[in-house]
């Protein structure tokens, strides 16, 4: 009977692996990816392959979605298939309908994690992830769809004096990441409606960008001043800290370079 | 001779409504409508300072003999002096041909009455039924011209008393019209007779005309005009009874005042609140209230651009001033305002309302769009269309590189045009023309032509409808992510409901307490009459009767899309959709934005609606022509026998005279060669029309055939699709 392993792939680029996965990943029959969810702009496939020393077909959202059945699950069936994705395999949500029907199909699945923005974001920003709210992403704006979801996830978490980690889209077809200053203009827009105070420019927040590198950047101001605030790296996210405890405060000054007067 | 006036003399005339009518002519096709419009138009012209200036009067005349008066203008202003008082009447463009009649009625809603031309050979027909009605239903007031006297002298030879009779009679059929149509308290007042002024009679062609005042004061006897004819002296009876000075007249007397018409026609034409500012402000034209216009007409001109007609209800509207186009959806700021001289815009800066202007700028204009300044006002339109666009041909240009040329006229025939529907069939590159008959669509084909391009045009295609005759099962639509899933139920709507969507009298705009009540009191569940989020103009309606569902905000804009992409193609044959409600029974939307865009929401309501579909007992209708017969007896059984032939059905056969008037019912399919075979049995002595009737299920027979043929067309697989093609 054949086996499908999710392997995580981590956050930056190729060396983002762990030694687990890179085993993995050999001794399978065939070899995917995906980057649809994480564009993982440094990652070079090249580079992958020769480190896996076997070739890496890259799947579409719709060869996953809509074509699993008579592509990856068929493979699947036959032999090991092993199918690298960004960050830990099944946290974004993702990738759980495929593992449950591979499993419905009889087929043994296999999940490795691997670094998660979840863990990483957090971290970098040094905040608790005990007092973290509801995380959110917030899509590329269409003519059709702008939702405001993003929006009230922050107004509900602030209110409870919570931590939010607001993802940035990510279009894969148009090899885009949304950046810091788009999400924050995005969020800018919703409050000019709502005016529920969330999302002002003068509230703290935190701008983060090449998370698992070995640079990371990670900067704190007021909303407005992140908004000229230039990051290199993709992708981004942001966290707007909720109410800090004194370790988080003093975090935030040291590895976000926060200043004084944004926490006023 | 026309008379001479500056721009500046007829706008300050129509600043005083009382000096200004609003009305058009409308006929059955060549009931001689045109060239009545033509003979008033020389005579009674206003010249244009512009066309004038350089060119004399008679210059002119001789530019628009040459152009032999075909020049098609939206709206041409006449000018009559009765006594020292001098009036403008509009005379608003309206199409002849009942293949236009969605643009007849559009123009209708612009004028305050219309002259009603009836063919006094041919009499009261089909067509002037269909647009008495219209009118009537428009609160247009309509007054009755008879034409064509000289055809019952010089080719059927009637004696006096034979003309008078025939006279008697077409009066008599017409009031029975107003009788049947108009709403009880105008059935009286609006009825014509001879002695009240509101009827003439003559020859447009000849440009005489009479009316009873005109007969008793000049001493005119009915034998004398016999007698003209006879010795061939018309010249002397078009001096003694100019067409104009029985026409004009009698427009200026019998067309209510713009003013004094609004108050009892907008609470009938427009479907907002009439206690609103803005009902109150149509309602009393008021010059100090919110700009609102009513478009009927768009053209494209080289020069000029887009050039937007219509009545202006309320309000003033300046050059300069930024208007809100309701359907587009968009602001534009108005580079002119321009009057009608004769049949030629002249920029004037400002118009109030009452009147009729062109308005130059407002680029994504259509026929049928409201212009305001007051954003919020509730549209004209709801399409009260009583055709819908049943035939289709595909053109191609000749040589490829016309390609470009075409793709742009096309876009300019409906803008001109709405009622002709232009698409790109994006599978097979096909240019396709929709239209409400044959021969809108041929008339379509004849422009083409006539800018230059050779094309080559298909047969004529069928457009068939989809709808459902039970209520589905409610079938769970998976979003490709499998993170969403939607359900709905389709079943088929009731007929009064389509009626009233189709009448404009619920549409998306209605105020949804009204909907609601409308619905209820049809026996809707109160939960479905308050859930409605979408009313299309195919006859459809989506409604939700969830509650309490966990973001469905954020999908709301996706779920209606895709009802309304899956309204233009059906599951069957991809044809349009009719008569359908659609229900929203629940949904499971995933927790983050991101996995519930469009892309997402789309495909799992399209599957649920689908797959409900077609465990609906699905139909395709087919469109029903009436067709409309008058024929000497001897040729009656030939008639039927077509009729017969053609799938159709004789509905009512009456003798009138010498004549027998048959009325029947054939499916559009059948028609093709319908005029063919008519002229062929009846030695060309028949005449006849058809107009849309209804939509009627395909019969059983014929049904497999039709919806392969479709599909082959279409590109698509020969078997419609199953159920378990959209669920898992």
């Amino acid at each position: 009977m054949g086996k499908l392993t999710f392997i995580g792939l981590g956050l930056h680029d190729e060396k983002s692996l762990s030694l687990l996965g890179l085993e993995k990943a050999k001794a399978a029959d065939r070899v995917y990816a995906e980057f649809y969810t994480n564009l993982m702009p440094k990652l070079s496939i090249k580079a992958l392959e020769n480190l896996l020393a076997k070739p890496v077909t890259v799947l579409s959202r719709g060869d996953l979605e809509e074509r699993a059945e008579e592509g990856i699950l068929r493979q699947a069936s036959e032999g090991e298939v092993a199918l690298l994705v960004p960050g830990d395999p099944l946290v974004a949500t993702t990738h759980i309908d495929l593992r449950l029907r591979a499993e419905r199909a009889g087929i043994e699945t296999e999940v490795l994690n691997g670094v998660s923005i979840y863990s990483a974001a957090p971290a970098a920003a040094g905040l608790q992830v005990y007092k973290f709210g509801k995380t959110v992403t917030v899509p590329f704006p269409t003519p059709f769809y702008k939702p405001e979801t993003p929006y009230e996830v922050v107004v509900e978490n602030s209110r409870r004096g919570l931590h939010t980690l607001v993802l940035l889209d990510v279009d894969s077809e148009k090899g885009r990441c949304m950046t810091v200053r788009e999400g924050l203009e995005y969020l800018l827009e919703v409050e000019e409606k709502r005016k529920e105070g969330a999302v002002t420019p003068r509230r703290l927040a935190v701008g983060l960008a090449g998370l698992g590198s070995l640079k990371p950047e990670v900067k704190g101001n007021r909303v407005e001043r992140l908004l000229e605030t230039v990051f290199e790296e993709l992708p981004q996210c942001i966290i707007f800290p909720g109410k800090l405890h004194f370790m988080e405060a003093e975090a935030l000054k040291v590895f976000a370079g926060t200043p004084e007067e944004a926490f006023r | 001779m026309p008379k001479f006036k500056t721009t500046g003399e007829i706008t300050k005339i129509v600043q005083n409504l009382e000096q200004v009518r609003n009305a058009g002519i409308i006929a059955h096709v060549d009931h001689g409508k045109t060239t009545l419009t033509d003979s008033l138009l020389s005579a009674a012209g206003l010249l244009s300072p512009s066309v004038a200036g350089q060119a004399l009067a008679l210059d002119y005349l001789e530019e628009e003999q040459k152009r032999q008066m075909t020049i098609k203008a939206a709206n041409i202003s006449l000018y009559y002096e009765i006594g020292d008082r001098p009036y403008v009447i509009n005379l608003i463009d309206t199409p002849g041909h009942v293949d236009f009649t969605g643009r007849v009625t559009r123009s209708l809603r612009a004028i305050d009455g219309c002259m009603v031309v009836v063919d006094a050979v041919e009499e009261v027909m089909v067509q002037t039924e269909t647009v008495t009605r219209q009118s009537l239903e428009e609160r247009v007031r309509p007054i009755l011209f008879i034409n064509k006297i000289d055809r019952l002298i010089k080719e059927l030879r009637l004696t006096p008393a034979q003309v008078q009779e025939k006279l008697t009679r077409i009066i008599r059929d017409f009031n029975n019209l107003i009788e049947i149509y108009a709403e009880p308290e105008y059935k009286d007042r609006w009825k014509v007779n001879l002695a009240a002024g509101n009827i003439a009679f003559g020859s447009a062609k000849d440009r005489w005309g009479l009316t009873l005042q005109m007969v008793q004061e000049r001493g005119i006897k009915f034998s004398d005009i016999v007698e003209y004819y006879q010795q061939e002296r018309v010249g002397e009876l078009v001096k003694i009874a100019p067409l104009h000075e029985a026409v004009l007249p009698m427009l200026i007397n019998h067309v209510p005042l713009p003013h004094v018409a609004q108050k009892y026609r907008i609470p009938k034409i427009w479907k907002g609140d009439p206690d609103s500012e803005v009902g109150q402000a149509m309602i009393n034209c008021d010059r100090d209230g919110p700009a609102v216009m009513c478009v009927t007409n768009v053209v494209v001109d080289p020069q000029a651009g887009v050039v937007a007609t219509g009545r202006l209800f309320s309000g003033v509207l300046n050059t300069g001033d930024v208007v809100h186009l309701v359907g587009a959806k968009s602001d534009y700021r108005i580079q002119q305002v321009c009057i009608y001289m004769g049949q030629f815009r002249e920029v004037v800066g400002s118009l109030p309302c009452g009147n009729i202007p062109a308005l130059l700028g407002l680029e994504k204009a259509k026929a049928g769009e409201t212009v305001s300044t007051f954003k919020d006002v509730v549209p004209f339109e709801g399409l009260q269309y009583i055709s819908e666009p049943v035939v289709t041909v595909a053109v191609e240009p000749k040589h490829s590189k016309d390609l470009p040329r075409l793709v742009d006229f096309l876009r300019k025939l409906s803008i001109e045009d709405p009622n002709l529907v232009t698409k790109i069939n994006e599978e097979t590159g096909e240019y396709l023309i929709s239209g409400m008959g044959q021969l809108h669509l041929e008339i379509a084909t004849t422009w083409i032509q006539k800018a230059g391009l050779d094309i080559i045009t298909s047969q004529p295609i069928i457009l068939y409808r989809e709808s459902v005759r039970e209520k589905g099962q409610v079938y769970e639509g998976k979003s490709p992510n499998k993170h969403n899933r939607i359900f709905v139920q389709v079943e088929p709507l009731q007929t009064e409901v389509i009626e009233l969507i189709k009448k404009g009298e619920i549409s998306d705009y209605t105020d949804k307490h009204r909907m609601a009540k409308t619905l209820r009191d049809l026996g809707w569940d109160p939960d479905e009459a308050k859930g409605v989020w979408r009313v299309d103009e195919h006859g459809n309606i989506l409604t939700d009767v969830t509650k309490g569902i966990q973001r469905l905000d954020v999908v709301k804009d996706s779920i209606i899309s895709a009802f309304n992409w899956t309204m233009e193609e059906g599951p069957i044959a991809h044809e349009i959709v009719r008569g359908v409600k659609v229900s929203l029974q629940d949904a499971q939307i995933h927790e983050d934005p991101v996995h519930t865009g469009p892309a997402q929401i789309m495909p799992a309501t399209r599957r649920s609606l689908y797959a409900s579909f077609l465990s609906a007992d699905p139909v395709l209708l087919e469109p029903i022509l009436k067709v409309t017969v008058k024929v000497p007896s001897e040729h009656v059984g030939n008639v039927t026998k077509i009729i017969a032939g053609r799938r159709g059905r004789i509905l009512s056969m009456e003798q009138k005279e010498y004549l027998m008037y048959v009325v029947g019912e054939i499916p559009a399919s059948e028609t093709f060669d319908l005029s063919e075979a008519m002229r062929g049995s009846t030695a060309g002595r028949a005449f006849w029309g058809t107009e849309f009737s209804r939509w009627e299920n395909v019969p059983s027979s014929l049904i497999g055939q039709i919806i392969r043929n479709i599909r082959k067309r279409k590109g698509l697989p020969p078997e419609p699709p199953k159920v378990s093609d959209f669920i898992e």
